[in-house]
């Protein structure tokens, strides 16, 4: 066990910690800053990685209601269920190890600098003492550098936020981030799990900011930030889309007042009977969103790619409207 | 019998169950991160001997006076208590704990009021709050006498340890940066404000008091009034208590540099090293209070090494590796420096020949287990005797010639004493 904790110590932590400093000096003894900065340097580092995972992610989203009519038609049949999802994923370019394995490459990192964070601000004397044991000797710097300047903005790094700014912070940008990634299922199951993981991080994550160090807090706001804006660049603002926007009811009640556009519905009604509205553009000839939805405004979410979707899609829609009243 | 799939669950109960249970879980986490996230203080205090009693601060927040001879308790132990705020989420926070003691207690000469002679133990806790207890001679008062501030604490913590000049009056500074200098009663003559964190100890020569801060600068102020009389400013954080020799005032900085300046100027009057291109430089931080003897200067490094400089010129002399970081402050017994490292391993230094003896090897031994003891504690002696409090809070007397154990004692009393 200690060999192991040698093994991490030499790898991740004391590398991480001596970056951290070295760093702290470059940028006029901030620490604050220094922990944005490092933030945006180990997000960019990690980006490839960091992609593979929200589009393998993504792709499994969108095979969801394709698995769940497997799970229906082989209730009784788990062997042939499990072939059949498989071959699906395979079909579709995805597998859940794509969505799992950048994760957990990424997981040793993310603690290392959770690590380092608490070290360098050594609140308890022998935490700062441990903190000489990971310097490296030839970095003159990093031995009269410390112990960093806590005082950020309000803050003070080593303490908690009593203001609660932070926590407040880390809980919404948290929730956004969540909340661009939380499909927007027709399983009611999955919606009650899809909505309580979107509650219960934030929720969870805020609780843990009043307690730790706000500057570990300031970190958490600066990963769930660069999260927001890469993922708004892979997929666009996903569910967030949905936040600003009526709700379908009102959206039904307002579209039935005005008069609807006599070329887009005698297309629909060519196509089939139905209530959902194709935008013209999608339709047009040379207009190739692919399978993934990446470059459609809204992250191809909200749009069927088949006749039998748009069917589907309308049953449902007509049942969630039957339930509303 | 079929069951109906209603409600909140959805027909999920397992998997629901299992995330409302880990929702729980990490709220109570969350509620006891206050201790996770900020990292654990239990103290390192060393003690003091007077004359056949040894006083010490254990690591439970408890001050407990032992016979010098046998390590026998002597009454009962005086407990610092603090205020634990509520962890909530049925976390054990919330409630009085121990207070982590850094700052080894200090004694005053003899006092007498009401026709009883006594003596006044004093001792600054991490909670920022000094506290003074009466000694009898065999025992402690459990309640304190004295303390300071006299509402709450200071609001930050206390790590160095207290001084007395001449008359009785107390000084130290805290980790609000300020130095404060206190009567025998513990009522407030002055402070200075440094701007930055102290958690060293300040030494004091005729009316001048030294005391350094983690923010870079060593402070020279009067005694008196507390006035500046100069101020030095280094390349690294002063963790180290500055020890006076002759007319030099000598510290290590975590700059792994060690300073030598003059005590009514504050000019530097010579460094080690010398040259920052040296090859045989210092590895770590200075942490721990160097010695002065025979013209020498002794002052021990994080890298496990004591560097034995002139004090005249700052040539280095003599280096002792000893293999293991050092952190608790030596002590100067029989002519023979004594310095203990981390790895748990106790060393005599011959200041006439420079020779470096291993007395001891400390484990603790526990039935058929042994473990590995750490000092970080300064180290106090008394009569051919070095004390060392260890970080399983166990104090080991130890002969200083011989390395033999005299006696040990866990100071946990869980053995009921």
């Amino acid at each position: 066990m200690e060999v192991v904790g040698q093994i991490w110590d030499t790898i991740l932590l004391s590398p991480m910690i001596n970056v951290l400093v070295v760093l702290s000096s470059v940028l006029f003894n901030n620490f604050g800053l220094t922990i944005i900065v490092l933030t945006f340097i180990i997000h960019g580092a990690m980006f490839p990685l960091t992609r593979r995972q929200m589009r393998a992610t993504r792709g499994m989203q969108e095979l969801q209601p394709k698995i769940a009519e497997l799970r229906k038609k082989y209730a009784r049949d788990r062997q042939k269920l499990a072939q059949e999802q498989m071959a699906l994923m395979k079909q579709a370019g995805v597998s859940p190890a794509g969505c799992l394995l950048p994760m957990l490459i990424q997981m040793p990192i993310w603690i290392a600098l959770y690590q380092s964070i608490i070290r360098v601000l050594a609140y308890a004397p022998e935490d700062f003492l441990k903190l000489s044991h990971h310097l490296y000797t030839p970095w003159s710097t990093v031995f009269s550098q410390v112990p960093l300047e806590s005082s950020f903005l309000w803050l003070d790094l080593a303490r908690q936020d009593t203001l609660l700014i932070m926590p407040i912070l880390v809980g919404v940008t948290m929730w956004m981030s969540q909340k661009m990634v939380t499909p927007d299922s027709a399983d009611p199951n999955q919606q009650t799990q899809g909505r309580m993981m979107l509650w219960m991080m934030p929720i969870m994550f805020g609780f843990f900011a009043m307690s730790f160090p706000s500057g570990l807090a300031l970190y958490w706001v600066a990963s769930n930030i660069i999260r927001i804006i890469m993922q708004y660049f892979i997929g666009g603002w996903g569910g967030l889309s949905t936040v600003f926007r009526p709700r379908p009811a009102e959206a039904d009640q307002k579209a039935q007042k005005r008069p609807p556009p006599v070329e887009k519905k005698q297309k629909v009604e060519k196509a089939v009977d139905a209530d959902i509205v194709i935008p013209r553009e999608s339709t047009e000839e040379g207009t190739d969103y692919g399978t993934s939805g990446d470059k459609r405004p809204d992250g191809g979410r909200s749009y069927p790619d088949s006749i039998d979707a748009i069917k589907r899609q309308s049953r449902r829609s007509k049942s969630r409207r039957r339930k509303r009243r | 019998m079929k069951i109906r799939r209603t409600g909140f669950l959805n027909g999920r109960p397992k998997i629901l169950s299992l995330v409302m249970a880990l929702v729980v879980v990490m709220l109570t986490v969350a509620g006891c991160a206050g201790t996770l996230g900020r990292g654990v203080a239990l103290g390192w205090a060393g003690g003091v001997v007077v004359d056949d009693t040894v006083i010490v601060g254990s690591r439970g927040g408890k001050i407990i006076a032992l016979n010098a001879e046998d390590g026998t308790v002597q009454g009962d132990p005086a407990v610092l208590l603090t205020q634990v705020p509520s962890g909530g989420f049925g976390c054990a926070g919330g409630g009085t704990a121990g207070v982590a003691i850094y700052s080894s207690p200090i004694i005053s000469e003899l006092r007498e009021a009401d026709g009883e002679q006594y003596r006044l133990v004093y001792v600054g806790g991490y909670n920022g709050k000094v506290y003074a207890f009466r000694f009898d001679g065999n025992n402690l008062t459990t309640d304190w006498e004295y303390d300071f501030p006299r509402e709450g604490g200071l609001g930050v913590e206390i790590v160095g340890e207290l001084t007395f000049d001449q008359t009785g009056n107390i000084f130290f500074g805290a980790a609000d940066g300020k130095v404060y200098s206190l009567n025998q009663n513990l009522g407030g003559i002055w402070e200075y404000d440094t701007g930055e964190k102290i958690w060293s100890a300040p030494t004091i020569q005729g009316d001048t008091l030294f005391i350094g801060n983690l923010g870079k600068k060593l402070y020279a102020l009067n005694i008196h009034d507390g006035s500046q009389r100069w101020v030095f400013e280094t390349r690294g954080a002063i963790m180290a208590t500055p020890v006076v020799y002759e007319d030099k005032v000598c510290f290590g900085t975590f700059g792994r540099r060690f300073y030598a300046l003059d005590i009514a100027t504050g000019e530097e009057v010579w460094r080690f090293p010398a040259d920052d291109s040296d090859e045989n430089k210092p590895k770590n931080w200075f942490w721990a209070k160097p010695l002065a003897s025979n013209g020498t200067i002794y002052a021990p490094n994080l890298d496990g090494k004591v560097y034995a400089l002139d004090a005249e010129t700052g040539t280095p002399i003599a280096e002792f590796d000893l293999g293991g970081p050092i952190s608790s402050s030596p002590v100067l017994v029989d002519g023979l420096i004594i310095v203990a490292t981390e790895n748990g391993d106790v060393y005599s230094l011959d200041t006439a020949d420079n020779h470096q003896t291993l007395l001891v090897h400390l484990e603790d031994v526990v039935g058929e287990k042994v473990y590995e003891e750490k000092v970080q504690a300064p180290l106090f002696a008394g009569d051919s005797t070095v004390y060392t409090h260890t970080f399983r809070d166990n104090l080991y007397a130890i002969n200083v010639q011989t390395g033999e154990e005299l006696w040990k004692k866990s100071l946990t009393l869980e053995d009921g004493e």
